[in-house]
């Protein structure tokens, strides 16, 4: 069979590093980057477990063109980040911080399978598109985990910067709250004493919305009487599962609805 | 399933009382909660469930909102029950005759591999009389 990009691409993008490297790659397989050399399905897996950890790296392949044993592609690759990386080699990312790198990339076939991987890189930002932040393309959906991983941090500029200045979020407790600033002036003191963190149990989006069925647990960092959902003592955790509805302009959240899928369970 | 064959072939059945035409798109052994009052398995016992809220309320749904992709749909619905009786433990709140209560709610279809709805999940956001 022949070897089909598409299909890499796909299984690529969906984050799935053992089946990629199971179904596309050569026993014999030899990674060359810019200053790394991997060997065998192993060496690869290795390299990709310490590539991808806490950050999703998503292909958007401008070209590619097949002569005989060898594909080159031209992509603008997006990293998100998950988690705190200082080591990666694209810059020290913080959750919610995304960026994308211009690859060129060689794979050279045999038995219709990758042997040789070489891949050279620009600088990053330099001379890539930039698709909009949040839509339905892989790129944006693993952009929004990168968005849930700065709201649960508390990192109040990296998951404000998916609101576009106007937006609203309206909470069925709560008064409708106008604004990014005014999403931020109203977490950032309850952040103080609780924390928030997003399990996305089922994502839905496409270029106009986001639906996300989530648990949001609340941890009380301190002695919380006043906290919205219910009082919780220091230590104390409450899960509420929610259904969240996010419409989109232009790549950024322009209004927030949540509406309780179930009542609170206190733990 | 596409966001045109959701809007007007279920949610347009539903709202015309077409039995057939909106609980074709059910799984046989869908299992439908409504926002944890009440849970409806199956597809004949959803349509058993309709057929008799359709013969005291006229149930009328109009989306605001949706998302949709091969594996589930979502959207926001504003729905209005008309009372054609008074119905004092209606399940959405009592009703008198003539009266009408809107209610939006969240609703969340996983839909299988053959296409067809198999859990549905409702979350109410608001509502008013």
């Amino acid at each position: 069979m022949l070897f089909d990009y598409p299909a890499y691409i796909e299984v690529f993008n969906a984050g799935d590093d053992a089946r990629l490297v199971d179904e596309f790659y050569h026993d014999d397989l030899v990674f060359t980057g810019g200053s790394r050399r991997y060997e065998g399905k192993q060496g690869l897996r290795d390299f990709l477990a310490w590539a991808h950890d806490g950050v999703r790296e998503v292909m958007r392949v401008q070209h590619y063109a097949r002569s005989g044993d060898i594909l080159f592609a031209d992509v603008d690759m997006d990293f998100h980040a998950l988690k705190e990386r200082p080591d990666f080699p694209f810059g020290h990312l913080f959750p919610g911080d995304s960026v994308t790198v211009k690859f060129h990339v060689t794979y050279r076939l045999r038995d219709e399978k990758v042997v040789a991987l070489n891949s050279m890189t620009w600088p990053p930002e330099y001379g890539v598109t930039k698709a909009p932040r949040l839509g339905a393309h892989p790129s944006q959906i693993a952009a929004y985990h990168a968005y849930t991983a700065a709201f649960s941090n508390a990192d109040h500029a990296r998951y404000s910067a998916f609101y576009t200045d106007d937006v609203t979020l309206k909470l069925n407790t709560m008064p409708q709250i106008n604004g990014k600033q005014g999403i931020v002036d109203f977490y950032a003191p309850m952040f103080e004493g609780i924390r928030e963190d997003l399990t996305i149990h089922k994502l839905l989006a496409d270029d106009d919305a986001i639906f996300a069925d989530t648990t949001s647990t609340f941890t009380a960092l301190r002695d919380s009487p006043d906290f919205v959902v219910m009082p919780l003592a220091e230590g104390d955790w409450v899960k509420v599962r929610v259904f969240v509805f996010y419409t989109l302009r232009d790549g950024l959240i322009s209004a927030i609805r949540v509406a309780r899928a179930g009542e609170p369970e206190r733990c | 399933m596409t966001k045109e064959e959701f809007m007007q072939d279920y949610i347009g059945a539903f709202n015309r009382g077409d039995f057939d035409g909106f609980t074709r798109f059910y799984a046989d052994d869908v299992d439908f909660d409504l926002g944890g009052k009440r849970r409806i398995k199956g597809r004949q016992a959803i349509r058993e469930f309709y057929e008799g809220v359709f013969a005291r309320i006229d149930e009328t749904l109009d989306v605001t909102q949706l998302v949709i992709d091969d594996e589930g749909a979502a959207c926001i619905i504003v729905t209005e029950f008309k009372a054609l009786e008074d119905w004092s433990d209606f399940i959405a709140g009592p009703i008198r005759k003539g009266e009408s209560i809107f209610i939006e709610s969240f609703i969340f279809y996983r839909i299988g591999p053959d296409g067809k709805f198999t859990h549905v999940r409702t979350a109410r956001s608001q509502g008013k009389a």
